[in-house]
């Protein structure tokens, strides 16, 4: 049998021995510390980067007002704001003229007998027994007048309108009480009254109630009517001249009308040039006779004249257009790229279009004059402005492309706009420049007007159409070489356990860029700890990649000690070299390579 | 479940065998029960039965990662060397080119040693097994030096393990005064064989693209065992992903001889030389999962999009160049593919010996010993000095050097009558942790307990 107990005992002996004496108390896995540190040591990581567009990059919302435009086939980034515009309709009051009263001329005739009369009984074509001459030297002013609306800045000619049954009217009146009883009819032979000048319209004469049509016999240069040749046998010893004045024309009227200071003046003297009351044997009452004729007779000569509305007037006009307002360009919803502070935006060919219709054209040939300002406001304050002088609006549909730049918009002109006019606005290309883009731009008409211009027939007292149109702020995302686009973001939230335990010594971004987008991009990336602060003691060079087909090696390095990454802060700034930003611009990134130095500890 | 038990198992076994199979600090020193394991032409002067399982239990590490190149003492406390404190020279000074470990163990079931036939006759069952493992200087580089734009060469990979039963036939004879000789036969019955290895695994991280290439296959010969797999993200198509054991047992058959002779010079001098194991196992399956030659990944392939809505985007094809990366190590199930046979690690012993004139219990010997087992071959001299001052004692000491670096060793025997006690160690090792973890990886110890009579 073997001696077990002798066995273990000698077994454990000698493990004893050989174990505890060698026991090395330096070493106890029981408690090891199990920190684990791994090294990277300048490891550079190649990646084939995809080449990124610009539209991939910006990644523009539906609702930025920076959208994706085409201009002549091509696809550009552009801040585009329409409006759209009208005026008050264009009224002109009518002119309302105001008669004066105008004095009868009364006068008392003396009865001629002509020699050759013998008491005979003749006909018409006889001689008269006895004659009154009218007096010619006796006459009466009349005067209408009204004050024009400024607008009306010469008169040529009138339409008008009368306000009662006739505008003008004359009324002879011979009807002495002492005549009628021996006389049963009695003659107006060779009359011609001087009426007011330049009248156009209807005459018509009036006797024995039985209206003729005399216009014919009126001449608006003299205004005379001559009704010399006309055979007036009266009953009831009156004649009535009607005149309904379709027009006053100034050049007939002559000094009768005048037209100053706004005020329409209508006035001149009235009389009978000529004319006798002529009495014929056989109109003697039976049982009269030539002896019984009064020696003189009672005469009046009432002219009369009624207020008329001008209706429409041929001249010259100015006018000044009401509510001509555009609303506001609102600068918001921005891309972030382009929405902060210190970003000054300095574009190389902002546009205006502005399309006009002026329907007073076609009517009235009529053109419309006026000036363009844009001012930029941020928060209130003021920037810049831009403004253009005189936009002359001479067609009937106008279309007006406005730029800085006028050779570089001739370029560039939108293809729907392909007929603008292209007209030099100054200062447009700084409209955005400042501060930080402007949150609204102030669009003011400046003096829409219808500068002075003739017109003919131009109606007063309507709503003639208005001038109204559309206003669109049209600015290709193209900067200037002076501009500059500050851009910062703030990538953050990186941090976790993995990131706790990770110590950066250094780090690049390294590659061959071959950028299409028409700007000069200077980069910095300065890396931020979980309290949002930027780690200290980290050199970060920029670096700036520029527009180029060719490609430029960049390189962006960030050298201390990272320790606590929660993110990075990227710092851009852009300047343009006044190309459009094309959506399809390209970004190649060739060899692109990140390089890592650092250390992650972590317990096992 | 199952899986894992036989799986633990078989390494369990494994771990359990060639360096410490044999324990060449007893070539020399008499009454050392099992030298004839050492040279087959060793006889004993006694008869001998071993005590079941314990009679000669071998077990062992060797290698050249010892366990104190890779943890270290800072301000204290025990660090392992990836601690950022542990500078990354002093840990890759201790680093070989390649770096060996080998766990063996040898347990005999039971032995018996018994005169007769004209000779000495000595029959064992035992249970051997190894397990080998290798890694690269390149992986420690990796890990510890940091990652740099370098190639990393981790091509010798790999891990082989073998557990079988053996029974062993032994006689030697005298042939005349001077020369005695011996052989074993031996009969081997294959429990598990796996060999998996990294045929080719290159990292090349340049700073103009990255590639890497494995070649990688896993033979396993293991009654009832099934790869399992799944369906791999990157290709579609099936991957081993693990493995099932479901009836595990005798998996293979072979035969090995072991020959030796010993040759008395004259009173002073001997010379011994042996050969054991030349054999070989005749595996009844073969389990292959296998790359199918290189797989290779180039970064240059994959380009990476900054656009968030691109289709794939960055994040996109950092995961599928990940899942390419992952697909690198995923073998292919190609089934059993026949039996294998595959010889065993043969190991030539060579001594000699030298008694004192002056003293004759004291004797000094040189011993070499040479493993021929692929990239594990290794060998080693040994010089000791064994003295048996009285009948039922006898002890050694002896120092190494070879393949694996020096070693002290030493043993000891009590063998009074019907009574047999001896301990031995090849590799004595030297300092260990608190908890008796060997600083080093030499370190082989050898007990056993048999009845002499």
């Amino acid at each position: 049998m073997v001696n077990y107990k002798h066995f273990y005992s000698l077994l454990f002996a000698a493990a004893a021995t050989v174990s505890t004496s060698c026991v090395d108390d330096n070493y106890e896995l029981a408690d090891i510390d199990t920190t684990v540190g791994l090294n990277l040591n300048e490891l550079t990581i190649p990646l084939n980067v995809e080449s990124i567009t610009l539209d991939k990059l910006l990644d523009i919302e539906d609702d930025s007002r920076i959208q994706k435009q085409v201009v002549n086939g091509k696809e550009i980034y552009a801040f585009k704001e329409n409006n759209t515009f009208k005026s008050d309709n264009v009224k002109i009051p009518v002119l309302k003229v105001t008669p004066q009263y105008i004095a009868p001329i009364e006068n008392t005739l003396d009865i001629q007998i002509p020699s050759s009369y013998a008491n005979e009984a003749s006909a018409r074509s006889a001689k008269p027994v006895c004659v009154f001459p009218v007096k010619t030297d006796s006459e009466t002013s009349f005067s209408e007048s009204g004050d024009a609306d400024p607008a009306i800045v010469s008169i040529k000619s009138l339409s008008v309108e009368g306000t009662a049954s006739h505008d003008y009217e004359m009324h002879i009146n011979v009807g002495d009480p002492k005549i009628k009883r021996y006389v049963s009819k009695v003659y107006f032979d060779n009359f011609k009254l001087l009426l007011p000048m330049g009248m156009k319209g209807k005459f018509t004469l009036d006797v024995n109630h039985t209206e003729k049509d005399v216009t014919d016999k009126y001449n608006p240069k003299t205004g005379v009517l001559d009704l010399s040749k006309e055979t007036l046998g009266v009953t009831d010893f009156d004649m009535h001249i009607y005149a309904d004045m379709d027009a006053i024309d100034f050049e007939d009227a002559g000094s009768e009308v005048t037209f100053k200071n706004g005020k329409f003046t209508y006035s001149g003297t009235v009389k009978v040039l000529s004319g006798e009351i002529a009495i014929y044997a056989e109109d003697i009452n039976t049982g009269a006779g030539l002896q019984d004729i009064p020696k003189t007779l009672s005469y009046v000569c009432t002219p009369k004249i009624y207020g008329v509305n001008v209706t429409s007037f041929t001249g010259e006009v100015q006018y000044d257009l009401d509510n001509l307002k555009i609303d506001p360009v609102a600068i918001n919803d921005l891309p972030d790229i382009l929405s902060q502070d210190g970003t000054d935006i300095k574009l190389a060919n902002p546009q205006v279009y502005l399309s006009i219709n002026n329907p007073l054209n076609s009517q009235y040939g009529i053109w419309a004059q006026a000036s363009l300002s844009l001012k930029a406001t941020k928060n209130g304050v003021e920037g810049n402005g831009a403004w253009s002088d005189n936009i002359n609006i001479d067609g009937a549909r106008n279309v007006f492309c406005l730029a800085a730049d006028t050779e570089k918009a001739a370029d560039e002109l939108l293809e729907e706009y392909a007929d603008a006019e292209i007209v030099k606005f100054e200062g447009l290309g700084d409209i955005l420049s400042g501060n930080g883009v402007p949150d609204k731009i102030y669009v003011d008409v400046l003096n829409p007007r219808l500068p002075v211009q003739e017109v003919e027939n131009l109606a007063l007292g309507q709503n003639l159409a208005p001038v109204e149109g559309s206003f669109m702020f049209f600015a290709p995302l193209a900067l200037d070489e002076t501009s500059k686009v500050i851009y910062s973001e703030t990538l953050d939230g990186w941090f976790d356990e993995t990131l706790e335990k990770l110590e950066i010594r250094k780090a690049a971004v390294s590659a061959d860029i071959t950028s299409e987008v028409p700007a000069n991009i200077t980069l910095t990336i300065k890396p931020i700890n979980v309290k949002g602060e930027e780690i200290s003691d980290v050199e970060c060079e920029p670096v700036t990649i520029a527009a180029s087909s060719e490609p430029q090696p960049i390189k962006i390095s960030l050298k201390g000690k990272i320790r606590d990454l929660d993110g990075v802060i990227i710092n851009a700034t852009l300047s343009g070299n006044g190309e459009a930003m094309s959506p399809a611009d390209n970004i190649t990134m060739d060899n692109f390579k990140v390089t890592v130095s650092g250390e992650y500890i972590d317990e096992l | 479940m199952k899986k894992t038990k036989y799986i633990l198992a078989a390494l369990m076994l494994s771990a359990t065998g060639a360096y410490a199979q044999y324990t060449n600090s007893g070539y020399f020193t008499e009454g050392y029960t099992y030298r004839h394991q050492l040279n087959p032409a060793f006889g004993n002067e006694k008869n001998y039965i071993s005590i079941p399982a314990i009679g000669n239990m071998n077990m062992g590490i060797v290698g050249n990662m010892n366990l104190q190149d890779f943890i270290y003492n800072i301000d204290g406390k025990t660090t392992t060397f990836l601690h950022p404190d542990v500078s990354a020279s002093e840990f890759m000074g201790n680093i070989e080119d390649e770096n060996e470990l080998n766990f063996d163990t040898r347990i005999q079931i039971l032995s018996v040693g018994f005169k007769g036939f004209g000779g000495y006759n000595t029959i064992g069952v035992s249970m051997r097994g190894s397990l080998y493992g290798m890694m690269p200087k390149a992986l420690f580089q990796f890990a510890k030096e940091g990652i740099t734009n370098k190639t990393y060469d981790i091509s010798d990979f790999g891990l082989h393990t073998n557990a079988y039963a053996e029974l062993a036939l032994g006689h030697s004879r005298q042939i005349n005064d001077k020369l005695r000789v011996g052989a074993n036969l031996k009969f081997l019955f294959g429990l598990a064989n796996i060999d998996a290895e990294f045929n080719k695994a290159k990292l090349r991280l340049g700073k103009d693209h990255w590639d890497a290439t494995v070649n990688a296959e896993i033979q396993a010969s293991v009654k009832g065992l099934e790869y399992e797999t799944e369906t791999s993200d990157f290709s579609g198509k099936p991957y081993v992903n693990g493995m099932d054991v479901d009836g595990f047992g005798l998996n293979g058959f072979g035969m090995a001889v072991d020959l030796g002779a010993e040759y008395k010079l004259n009173d002073t001098w001997r010379f011994s030389a042996a050969l054991l194991d030349f054999g070989f196992i005749s595996w009844s399956n073969n389990m292959v999962a296998t790359t199918n030659g290189d797989k290779n990944v180039t970064t240059d392939k994959y380009k990476f999009d900054f656009d968030e809505n691109a289709d794939p985007d960055f994040e996109d094809q950092i995961d599928n160049l990940g899942d390419e990366l992952m697909s690198l190590y995923e073998l292919d199930n190609e089934g059993d593919k026949g039996g294998r046979t595959k010889m065993l690690g043969a190991t030539i012993n060579l001594g000699a010996e030298y008694t004192l004139p002056a003293y004759d219990k004291l004797t000094f010997g040189l011993m070499n010993t040479t493993r021929f087992q692929g990239e594990n071959t290794w060998t080693e001299f040994r010089l000791s000095a064994n003295v048996a001052p009285v009948k039922f004692f006898s002890a050694g000491v002896n120092v190494a050097a070879g393949t694996y670096g020096a070693a002290f060793g030493w043993i000891m025997s009590i063998h009074p009558k019907g009574f047999s006690l001896f301990a031995a160690m090849d590799h004595t090792l030297g300092k260990v942790t608190k908890e008796f973890i060997p600083l080093t990886s030499k370190g082989t110890f050898n007990l056993g307990v048999n009845i002499p009579f």
